[in-house]
C-alpha cells in the first residue's frame, strides 16, 4: 500500500481534508484537517477513518495507522 | 462460550484491561509498547491480554470494540482507542481521573 492509496480514501470520506501521510509500507503517519471532525472526540474522530482501512488492517497489508485528526486551525 | 462472550467476560472482570501485542515487559509492537508504558507510568494497576497468543481474540476483538488495530485499552468495558488517544489523554488530563475512577469501583 503506498501514500497516495491511503490519502485517496481518506479524500473520499472527508473531500475537503488536508492529507499528509508520512511512512512507507505497512506503517503509516496521516495528519488529516478537516470540518468533518467538528464535535467530535478523538475516538469519534480516529473510528471512521481506521474503518477505512478495515480490510487492509486485518490483511496484515497494513500493520499500523497512527492518526492525527484535527480541525482547521487546530 | 463462544469468543464474543468470553472477551465480554473479560471486559466486565476488569475495569482497564489493555489488549496488547506481547506483554507490558516484552510488547512486540512500538505502538503496544507505548501503550503499556504510559499506561505503566499512571501507577494504575491494569490487566492485560496478549492477542498474539490468542488468535481467537485477536481475529475477533475489532467487530467487538469496532476497532481494527492494536493495542486497545478498554476502561469500563469501553473502548478508549489506540496509543495514539492514549498518549493524548494522558497528556490533556482527561485519561488519568477515568483509570483511577474505574479502579476505585473495582474495589
Amino acid at each position: 500500500m503506498n501514500k497516495e492509496e491511503v490519502a485517496r480514501k481518506i479524500t473520499e470520506l472527508c473531500p475537503d481534508a488536508v492529507v499528509k501521510v508520512r511512512g512507507e509500507n505497512c506503517h503509516f503517519e496521516v495528519h488529516v484537517v478537516s470540518e468533518f471532525f467538528q464535535g467530535k472526540n478523538s475516538l469519534q474522530r480516529q473510528q471512521p477513518i481506521l474503518a477505512l482501512f478495515k480490510e487492509e488492517l486485518s490483511s496484515g497489508k497494513l500493520h499500523a495507522l497512527s492518526i492525527k485528526a484535527r480541525l482547521p486551525g487546530e | 462460550m463462544n469468543i464474543e462472550d468470553e472477551i465480554k467476560q473479560q471486559l466486565a472482570e476488569n475495569p482497564i484491561i489493555l489488549y496488547m501485542k506481547g506483554t507490558p515487559d516484552e510488547p512486540y509492537c512500538g505502538f503496544s509498547a507505548k501503550a503499556a508504558t504510559l499506561l505503566k507510568s499512571t501507577g494504575v494497576g491494569f490487566a492485560y491480554v496478549n492477542v498474539i497468543e490468542s488468535p481467537a481474540i485477536f481475529q475477533n476483538l475489532p467487530s467487538v470494540s469496532n476497532w481494527p488495530t492494536y493495542p486497545q485499552l478498554f476502561i469500563k468495558g469501553e473502548v478508549i482507542g489506540g496509543s495514539d488517544i492514549v498518549e493524548e489523554m494522558l497528556e490533556n488530563g482527561e485519561l488519568l481521573p477515568m483509570l483511577q475512577q474505574a479502579a476505585s469501583e473495582a474495589g
